[in-house]
Order: C-alpha cells, then sequence, then structure tokens
C-alpha cells in the first residue's frame, strides 16, 4: 500500500534547476499551497562533508561515473539534495551571446529570446553571489596556467564563482565543508523550505504522469539527514509535475514512463562536453589542493578547435585514475602531487541523433560516440596544455592520451599525442556537463519539449534542467539552466 | 591474509585476481605498500559492492577471463604469474586492437586499485597530501562528540 500525497507542485530534482523552481514557487506556500521536492540523493549538509574520496563518493550517481556503452566515456552526475551545484566549483558562465538566439532560429522557438535570458544573468548572479574573485584567490596551480598562457599569447580570462567567505581549502568538488559555495544546497533550498516547501531526499521517482508521481522512498545512508517520511512506495498526486532529475534521468524517466504520443527525440541529441584533464610537473611546491582549484581559462582555441581550457585540481584517486596506464611510472609521478599543476580541456561537441540515453531492460543505458571533430579537438587541446606547461617552465607533462607516459619537451607532444593512443576503453574520457536529451523545440518529432519546458502533448509535466538544452552550451551550464528554471517557475505559476 | 568471507564484492578467485593486478597497477616498492595491501582491497571491495549490479557483474566477469587468458601464451594463470610478466600481460591487454571490452575492463581494474590505493590515507604521506582539513565542521562535530575521526 502507497503512502499518498497531495500537492500543487511536485519538483523532481534539486539541482540548478530544480532548487530555483523550488524557491520561485515558495512563496505560494506562504498562501497556502503545498510544495514538494523529491530527490533521489541523500541529503548531506555542509557537517556531513568529510573531504575523503572514498567517503563523498556517495554524493554522485551510481557512486561514481555512469559509462557507455562503448566506454569511451564516462559521466559525472550528482546524485544528492543540490545535484551538481554541491559538487561543482562555482563557476558560474553566462551563456555565449548568441546561443539563446541560436536556439530560438534553429529550433522554431520564438518566446524565447536571448535578450530576456541575458537580462536574467545579473540578476541570477546578485542572488548567488557569483563575482570575479580578486588577485588573492590565485594560487600556484592558477598561476602556472595564466603565465603559461601569456607566454605563448593565449588570451586568459577569468571565471565568475559564486563563493562567500571562501576557506579555500580546495575541497569544492567533493562538497564544500563551510558552506561558502552558493549552490541550491546553500541558497535556494534553504529558502525554499523555511516558506514552506516540503523536501523529501532519498525518493528516486519511478513514473510521471501529469498529475501523478509514483516514487519510492529508501533508508537515508549513515551520516546523511533523514526525512520524517515512512520508507516504501510513494504516490503524489499534483497539479504540475516539473521535471528537474539531469540529463541522465529526466529522458530516462520520460521513456520509463511511456508517455503516450512522446516524442521519438526523447534521450537523443546528448551533448556531454567531453573533457580530459592532463598535469605539468614543476620542480618546486605547487600544491595545487590548496586555495581556490579554478580561476582561469583561455578560449584561444574555441572557435577553430571547438575547446576551452580551464584550470582544475582534483585529489589523489581522480588525479591517479587521469594518468594514462600505470606500474612503476605512474606511483613515480604521482609521487610529484605536490608538485603538479593540472589542466582541464573541454570540448564543444554537437549534438547528434545517435548519441543518446535509452532502456535497456528497463535501465537507463547511455549510447555515446566520441565524433572525429570531438576526437581532433581532444588531441589538438591536449598538445595545447602542454605547451602551456612547458611555456610555464614545467620539466614534464603528462597527458591521458599518449604513446609514452612521460613528456619532457613541447617538441614531443605531437609525436606522443596521438589518434592511434586514443583506443576508447584504455582512454576513458570525462564528462560533468551533459546536456540534452528532452530538448526544446517546434516540433514535435524532433524535440521533447516547448519553449517553456512544456513536454509535447504533456503541458501538466513541465522539464526544468539542461536535458532541454537543443545544443551544448559550449560552457559550464548552471547559470543557463537557472535562468531557464526560472522561466519554467514563472510559466508554472502562471498556469496553477 | 585477507580473508574473502568478510568481503561483499570479492569471492577468493577474483580477490586473487584482482590483487595480483593491483600489485601491477601500484607496485610496492621499499617505502611505500602495493595496492594489493589489505587495506586497499578492502576498500577496493566496498566501493565494487556499491556499484550498480551491471557494472558489478561486468568487472567479475572480466576478472575470470583475466584469470585464465594467460593460460594461452604462459601456460599459468594471472594470479600465478611473475610480478612483471603479469603486468606485461596486463600492460598488453589494455593496447589490444582486437576487443575493445578488454581494455575496458583493464581500465575498470586499474580504477579501482587506484581507488583503493590513493583513496585510503596511507597514500598520503608519499604524495605531501595533508588530507582533510580538521578545522572543518565534520571534524569538529566528532571531537566534540567524542568520535574518532576515521581514517584507512
Amino acid at each position: 500500500m502507497s503512502q499518498q500525497l497531495e500537492c500543487d507542485v511536485v519538483i523532481i530534482g534539486s539541482g540548478a534547476g530544480g532548487g530555483v523552481v523550488a524557491e520561485r514557487l515558495s512563496h505560494l506556500c506562504e498562501a497556502g499551497a503545498r510544495v514538494v521536492v523529491l530527490e533521489a540523493g541523500p541529503h548531506y549538509l555542509r557537517e556531513h562533508f568529510n573531504m575523503r574520496e572514498r567517503d563523498m563518493i556517495g554524493l554522485f550517481l551510481d557512486k561514481g561515473a555512469v559509462p557507455s556503452s562503448s566506454f569511451e566515456i564516462a559521466v559525472s552526475a550528482a546524485s544528492c539534495v543540490g545535484g551538481s551545484t554541491a559538487v561543482y566549483t562555482g563557476v558560474t558562465f553566462r551563456a555565449p551571446q548568441g546561443l539563446i538566439d541560436g536556439w530560438s532560429r534553429d529550433f522554431g522557438l520564438p518566446e524565447l529570446s536571448e535578450s530576456d535570458i541575458q537580462a536574467r544573468f545579473p540578476r541570477l548572479e546578485a542572488e548567488i553571489d557569483a563575482h570575479f574573485p580578486g588577485a588573492e584567490m590565485e594560487n600556484a596551480n592558477n598561476r602556472i596556467f595564466r603565465e603559461g598562457c601569456e607566454q605563448l599569447g593565449y588570451p586568459v580570462k577569468q571565471f565568475r564563482v559564486n563563493i562567500r567567505e571562501c576557506e579555500r581549502c580546495g575541497f569544492c568538488n567533493l562538497g564544500c565543508p563551510y558552506g561558502a559555495k552558493r549552490g541550491t544546497l546553500e541558497v535556494q533550498l534553504p529558502r525554499a523550505i523555511e516558506r514552506g516547501v516540503e523536501l523529501i531526499p532519498n525518493c528516486r521517482v519511478l513514473s510521471v504522469r501529469e498529475g501523478e508521481v509514483e516514487a519510492l522512498l529508501s533508508q537515508a545512508p549513515a551520516g546523511t539527514a533523514a526525512a520524517p517520511y515512512a520508507l516504501g512506495p510513494l504516490r503524489v498526486r499534483a497539479r504540475r509535475v516539473v521535471l528537474a532529475a539531469g540529463t541522465l534521468n529526466s529522458p530516462a524517466l520520460l521513456l520509463a514512463s511511456q508517455l503516450p504520443g512522446l516524442s521519438p527525440a526523447t534521450g537523443r541529441y546528448l551533448t556531454l562536453h567531453p573533457a580530459l584533464m592532463s598535469f605539468g610537473r614543476m620542480a618546486e611546491p605547487v600544491r595545487g589542493y590548496e586555495g581556490f582549484p579554478k580561476l582561469h581559462y583561455t578560449d584561444a582555441f574555441s572557435e577553430s578547435h571547438h575547446y576551452y581550457i580551464e584550470t582544475a585540481f582534483y585529489f589523489p584517486f581522480v588525479t591517479a585514475k587521469s594518468l594514462p596506464s600505470f606500474g612503476p611510472e605512474l606511483k613515480r609521478f604521482m609521487r610529484s602531487y605536490d608538485r603538479l599543476t593540472c589542466a582541464l580541456t573541454l570540448v564543444h561537441d554537437e549534438p547528434e541523433h545517435e548519441n543518446r540515453l535509452h532502456l535497456r531492460g528497463g535501465r537507463p543505458q547511455l549510447d555515446y560516440r566520441l565524433s572525429r571533430r570531438s576526437r581532433e579537438a581532444i588531441l589538438h587541446a591536449l598538445a595545447s596544455a602542454g605547451r602551456i606547461y612547458f611555456a610555464a617552465g614545467a620539466e614534464e607533462y603528462v597527458s591521458p592520451v599518449s604513446e609514452r607516459f612521460s613528456i619532457t619537451g613541447p617538441d614531443q607532444l605531437e609525436d606522443a599525442i596521438t589518434e592511434t593512443a586514443f583506443q576508447s576503453g584504455r582512454v576513458v574520457v570525462s564528462s560533468a556537463h551533459p546536456m540534452g536529451g528532452c530538448r526544446m523545440g517546434h516540433d514535435p518529432e524532433q524535440s521533447v519539449v516547448n519553449a517553456w519546458g512544456e513536454v509535447h502533448g504533456h503541458p501538466g509535466i513541465v522539464v526544468a534542467d539542461a536535458s532541454i538544452f537543443p545544443t551544448s552550451s559550449k560552457v559550464n551550464p548552471y547559470l543557463t539552466i537557472m535562468a531557464l528554471a526560472e522561466r519554467a517557475a514563472e510559466r508554472v505559476l502562471a498556469g496553477l | 591474509m585477507l580473508d574473502p568471507s568478510s568481503l561483499r564484492f570479492f569471492d577468493a578467485r577474483t580477490l586473487a585476481t584482482f590483487a595480483a593486478a593491483a600489485r601491477c597497477i601500484v607496485p610496492p616498492e621499499p617505502d611505500s605498500p602495493g595496492a594489493d595491501e589489505e587495506t586497499c582491497l578492502r576498500l577496493a571491495d566496498r566501493m565494487l559492492s556499491e556499484r550498480p549490479a551491471a557494472d558489478q557483474r561486468l568487472l567479475r566477469t572480466f576478472l575470470r577471463a583475466l584469470e585464465f587468458l594467460p593460460l594461452f601464451r604462459h601456460g599459468r594463470r594471472f594470479s600465478r604469474l611473475p610480478p612483471d610478466r603479469a603486468a606485461a600481460f596486463l600492460q598488453t591487454l589494455e593496447r589490444t586492437t582486437l576487443v575493445a571490452r578488454l581494455r575496458a575492463g583493464v581500465f575498470g581494474v586499474k580504477t579501482f586499485a587506484l581507488l583503493g590505493y590513493y583513496g585510503s590515507d596511507l597514500s598520503h604521506g608519499e604524495l605531501g597530501y595533508p588530507g582533510p582539513r580538521l578545522d572543518a565542521p565534520y571534524y569538529q562535530l566528532r571531537r566534540v562528540a567524542g568520535e574518532a575521526e576515521g581514517g584507512s
């Protein structure tokens, strides 16, 4: 026998999309309405973040990464209250100028305008304390990257980051233990809860229909906050359903629900923002694990070769996993961990019909192949990162795609970083910015939702996450998700 | 010696194969252990046991194949090969152009061996890595409560 819950709006997911929708609709609660957020993952509060990779892996979907069927790529997606805003570094990019107008023009979305979305960004940035950090925030890892780019004449740009009173502990990607990162876990959700929104963590949604959601409540993992609801099946009846479970879950949930007339595009046209780390070894200590990890990027090759290079620094296991091969050389290089610099290359991939999420045996299956263009971009990017580090004085450079473990000079980059070393399975590209799968558009045959996120043929279900992006945003997507989620919330409000 | 009955993912046979591979991935040195050290194997076992069932099946299947494949070339099971031969065999599989699944299998074993070693505190000293900040709320609260701070 299921527990029953009646509400006005049920929101599935609590990340950049769901958290914003919850906050925007929370005023309804003050007027007596009932708004409920169902989050599949656990509720970690700042005092639960212990900064250990082995434990904080519980913040991620499937306790790690979700590999594609070809093992070419593995996607890291959060599964916790706050979603990916709990585990990202706080990088806050505005959508590039022209992106939204391109979506509007190419996908028949006249209701969606560049000017509307761009106008929302300054207010959203203020809400989450996004700003350009001062020079005092630049640690050695970021300084070395900047100096290398300057030596080569590559433009170095700064990120806006959404932090306040940052302790510079460097553990952003394992959950901010000081609450300085202003994601939905710290900003929108507490406000929403204070106004009366109910948050139910550890609640996995099994199916959605207009007006009804079937879910299953599980035990809260040890060391996380529990919700005061009985475990087991839960049926939620709601006037509106907002689906904000992320690109790996929202399309899968629509497919699993077998909604009549669902678009054949559901799950398709995924873009994953393929990414790889590479490393320089300096003579002097860098201690990249101290200080704020991400401040700079270069878009020197964005137009010509379709990628950005960003600064980054990760913890010992993730660093080791990103090195090529194994054995004594890997162990030797890891012994230089406190002298390493790290960069992340991010490729602007294009939406393709074959790249999709579908159900196999009832479970989501990710089919994704890197295009020729993306593979060439990765090879070019890894060589560029090597040039940056050698220009900054690195003694050694290690690329995950390489014929040899160690590259000791810029003249070796082209011979080492080759297509033949880029074998799927041997190199597993990572992704932290999945987009698409429920893309917006006018044509129900080619798209899943309309310009407001309403599912074609099922306007009572509104999708409000990165799955509605028709193409890659090219940049870290959170602010764009927030803007679109805010729009979706306005639509829901107008329809109630 | 690690008792397989205390583990959740490995049985005796898959543990022997994984331990031999882990020793190739992070080999022991005179001043530091390898990824076949008990603490590392226990951590790898815990993390594997929490993966989706389909991933667990794939890795078990690969470990079984890895154990027997060297019989054709070396006349011995993988877990009974000398370490240098085991490492060379694993590298051959990592780079094979024949079957992508074998490369992915090596990547999977590598991932969990590295997680066992670099995800545990025993490697921090040789990395020069200070580990978590013990002034963070998580540790402060445990000190107040008189709980152990943990670490392996």
